[in-house]
């Protein structure tokens, strides 16, 4: 049962100058066992600070983020689930499902995270899970036009089951919500090896 | 008395044969018995450890309802408390809750989870280096249909004949790691039958597995080789099952039984047999939910280790009593009442072993608690602090030269008695000589005295083991007896035993004569001159020196007082002894006395007592006893037991008063 938070696009300090204080004080090292970031964090401090609440952290680079040596996309495997990692300014149109599904086939990856949009976003499309935690900081965007609610999104991966819960900071309080996600395996194909077996034994 | 007559004694206090005329164990006498040491025979030091400790009611009929109301409710903590939040989420998908992992508040499941994980990760380091030097714990727990902490069984249909598995069948595994489970399960019971024919044709098998080895995906070698190595499994569970119908669970599996296990997983991924394994199933279905909303996950079928099952136990304890929590040391004291209950010949005792050790151990708990809280180290009337300052003044008495001694190098006994109490002595002796040990302190307890009155033969015996090193000690710096005394240089405790009864029935007769040894003042010993004592010798001469040690105010008046209890109480004994007067609590000064001259156990005592059948044990046992003819003061010369320690006595007095 591990815990991964997704976190990504704070924009620290270019745009605005820290997290939400109810993030920071949710935000407890201990109970965390990975962090994977979407990128634009911009900053070393804060990468700094992001490796305090967990050790094992993951991150890609964003178009406004200051390392160079970061990559471009990762992928995680916990168990059976592949997890892919990328920014999101790569993809055009931005945070459009079906180019991010071309990008989940590209990289064979069961969930994809990306940014970018500063928006939260989970979609499961064509068996695959897209999750997008949004700004922690509640950047601003050029993309969208409304005010942007801080949010991020932690993963509770049991094997092939992830729950998925997303912290948002609506009028001054955290709000959580519960999203569930299973991969399906490939029911033929299984199926099939199966009855292999039971031939032989009789 | 010999080896095979207390072996005869015990099996007749303990047996069920006898149920309707004897339905009740007398524990004075029991615990008498247990504290010369309990036969090795199997069976018998289980059951008595558990009636010593109050776990089994003296009463014997009760004894199989009790044993059941309290199995049950170690397995509903198992499965309540074990359960991870994320898994109840997932059974109830419809439910929503606010609990989320990241939540602080205190009745958060999450909060819990986390706090718990602390706890867990101390446990799991200390339990695995439990006894390092033993190889049971690192074994798996054997198999068994009664427990419901064993791995489940598939239904076998594969199986009903025996033949040997080819190696392209072992090779043939999916990816599906329950189905080399299954196999080996099916082989297990299956060959587990009395009847002749398979015996026959056991010989011809070589596949008898050991039906508890766990099964990884990727190590073959490992099953094939466990596959072909024959050992017997507890036949007697499957006397009367016929050859095809497996054997199935008479109860269901829990099945958060390894959930706690999987938390503690990152402490030690890269090595331990446990490591290994999870890194190689990595393809296989971790928790599902079936349709009929049940989870089932790989370890259903993965067995436990013996240390598994103390982390558990302990574990359980912790979460169940917040106030002492875990300290390191519980799992020392756990050790060899788990290690006695799972070596069980009843095949329901080792089925239950750790349910039972559950309870055993938290009745012990309850009088050692407080050697555990740290709150209470410094305390006055109990905790660890309270038991060392004890075992100091007893030593004081026994033996003031060394304390002295001790005293003079600033040798406290927070240097080495520290252990030797909080863990009772597992640390000093093998485990063999500790169960021994265990016998003569757990039956040494004393029903009037409070339920935080400890262990006093420990102390005893701790006095003992300081006395058995006199010499050494005295003659050497702090340093080296430091060195002497953390590493106890005398492995074979019989002599230290010895050293402690007779220090044990000192301390009896100085109670006797109505003085609190361990309650002595500290002006009272300075008049104290300073002779060395030999207690080996007659009782007379500590009699003396007690007296001297007396204020010295009251000097003569307590001597004269002595004498004239003494005297009435020499009466008293004799009139005792020759059956003719009975013990009343209201006559005696204290009720402790009825206690230690109350029953004359000798072995035609009990012999005799076990031809009767007499119903009124309680406050007529006196009488009835002792309408043997039995000893004369003067002729009987029984040095062991209550009736030698009442002669003794009473010649004692009989010297020192009538002259």
């Amino acid at each position: 049962m591990v815990l991964v938070l997704v976190i990504g696009d704070l924009h620290i300090p270019y745009r605005i100058h820290d997290l939400p204080l109810k993030f920071k004080k949710l935000l407890v090292p201990g109970k965390i066992q990975q962090i994977i970031c979407t990128g634009n964090v911009c900053d070393k401090e804060t990468f700094d600070y992001l490796r305090t609440v967990a050790a094992d952290i993951h991150i890609v680079k964003g178009d406004y983020d200051e390392f160079p040596n970061w990559p471009l996309s990762k992928i995680i495997t916990h168990g059976p689930l592949r997890i892919g990692v990328l920014h999101g300014h790569q993809v055009i149109p931005v945070g459009d499902v079906e180019s991010l599904s071309i990008v989940a086939r590209q990289m064979d990856v069961d969930i994809l995270l990306t940014g970018h949009t500063h928006r939260f976003e989970a979609i499961e499309y064509e068996g695959k899970f897209f999750v997008n935690p949004g700004s922690a900081t509640g950047a601003y965007s050029g993309f969208s036009s409304e005010d942007i609610k801080p949010s991020f999104v932690l993963m509770d991966i049991q094997g092939v089951v992830v729950v998925t819960y997303v912290y948002q900071l609506v009028d001054g309080d955290v709000k959580v919500d519960k999203i569930e996600y299973r991969k399906n395996y490939d029911t033929n194909r299984y199926r099939l090896s199966h009855s292999v077996s039971y031939t032989r034994y009789g | 008395m010999d080896y095979k007559e207390r072996l005869a004694q015990f099996e007749d206090i303990l047996s069920t044969k006898n149920i309707d005329t004897e339905p009740t164990i007398d524990l004075y006498k029991f615990r008498h018995l247990c504290f010369r040491g309990i036969p090795d025979k199997p069976g018998i030091r289980q059951l008595s450890w558990k009636i010593l400790l109050g776990y089994l009611p003296p009463d014997k009929r009760k004894w199989s309802s009790v044993l059941e109301e309290q199995r049950s409710t170690y397995y509903s903590f198992v499965r309540d408390l074990l359960a991870d939040p994320n898994e109840e989420e997932l059974k109830n998908p419809n439910v929503s809750s606010d609990d989320h992992p990241l939540n602080s508040s205190p009745n958060s499941k999450w909060a819990e989870y986390f706090a718990d994980n602390a706890i867990l990760e101390q446990i799991d380091k200390d339990v695995r280096r439990t006894l390092p030097d033993l190889a049971f714990f690192q074994l798996p727990v054997p198999h068994s249909p009664l427990s419901p902490l064993s791995p489940k069984l598939e239904a076998i249909n594969r199986m009903n004949g025996t033949r040997s598995p080819s190696i392209l069948e072992t090779l043939d595994i999916n990816d599906d790691s329950t189905s080399i489970s299954n196999y080996s399960d099916s082989t297990l019971t299956i060959h587990s039958e009395l009847d002749a024919e398979v015996a026959a044709l056991e010989a011809q098998l070589s596949i008898i597995s050991q039906p508890s080895l766990q099964f990884t995906n990727g190590n073959l070698n490992k099953n094939f080789s466990c596959m072909y190595s024959p050992k017997p499994v507890p036949l007697d569970l499957y006397n009367n099952r016929s050859l095809s119908p497996p054997p199935q669970p008479v109860v269901t599996p829990i099945p958060t039984r390894r959930s706690i296990f999987k938390r503690v997983q990152h402490l030690n991924k890269d090595f331990s047999i446990r490591g290994n394994s999870t890194n190689t199933r990595s393809c296989s279905p971790a928790p599902s939910c079936k349709s009929d909303g049940s989870i089932t996950r790989d370890d259903d079928y993965e067995v436990d280790l013996h240390w598994e099952a103390i982390e558990r136990i302990l574990f359980i304890y912790a979460k169940l009593n917040p106030g002492v929590g875990y300290v390191q040391g519980m799992n020392e004291i756990l050790g060899p009442i788990y290690y006695t209950m799972a070596n069980d010949s009843d095949e329901e005792g080792k089925a239950h072993a750790e349910a039972d050790s559950f309870f055993v151990f938290t009745l012990l708990m309850s009088y050692i608690r407080d050697h555990f809280v740290r709150s209470l180290d410094t305390d006055e009337a109990t905790g660890i602090g309270h038991t060392m300052k004890k075992l100091n003044r007893r030593l004081k008495t026994y033996a003031p030269d060394l304390w002295r001694d001790l005293e003079r190098k600033s040798l406290y006994p927070t240097y080495y008695s520290f252990r030797w109490l909080t863990v009772m002595l597992t640390q000093e002796f093998a485990l063999p000589d500790v169960i021994r040990l265990w016998d003569s302190i757990l039956s040494d307890r004393d029903d009037d005295e409070e339920l935080t009155a400890g262990f006093e033969f420990l102390l005893d015996f701790c006095c003992a083991m300081l006395l058995c090193v006199k010499d050494e000690l005295l003659a050497g710096s702090f340093s080296d007896n430091i060195k002497l005394l953390q590493n106890y240089p005398i492995q074979d405790p019989a002599t230290v035993l010895r050293k402690a009864y007779s220090l044990r029935e000192l301390r009896l007769l100085a109670k006797l004569n109505d003085e609190e040894d361990d309650e002595l003042d500290e002006y009272s010993l300075t008049n104290f001159k300073g002779e060395d004592f030999d207690y080996s010798s007659s009782d007379t001469k500590f009699y003396n020196t007690r007296q001297r040690t007396n204020n010295n105010n009251h000097h003569l008046l307590r001597t004269q007082e002595v004498k004239v209890k003494g005297l009435a109480m020499l009466r008293k004994v004799q009139g005792v002894v020759s059956g003719r007067t009975l013990l009343n609590n209201s006559t005696t000064s204290r009720s402790s006395t009825t206690t230690y001259l109350r029953p004359n156990i000798t072995r035609s005592n009990i012999l005799s007592l076990q031809s009767k059948t007499t119903n009124n044990v309680t406050n007529n046992t006196l009488t009835s006893r002792l309408s043997l003819p039995t000893n004369n003061t003067n002729n009987k010369v029984n040095i062991n037991g209550m009736g030698g320690f009442a002669n003794r006595l009473s010649n004692v007095w009989k010297k020192n008063i009538t002259t």
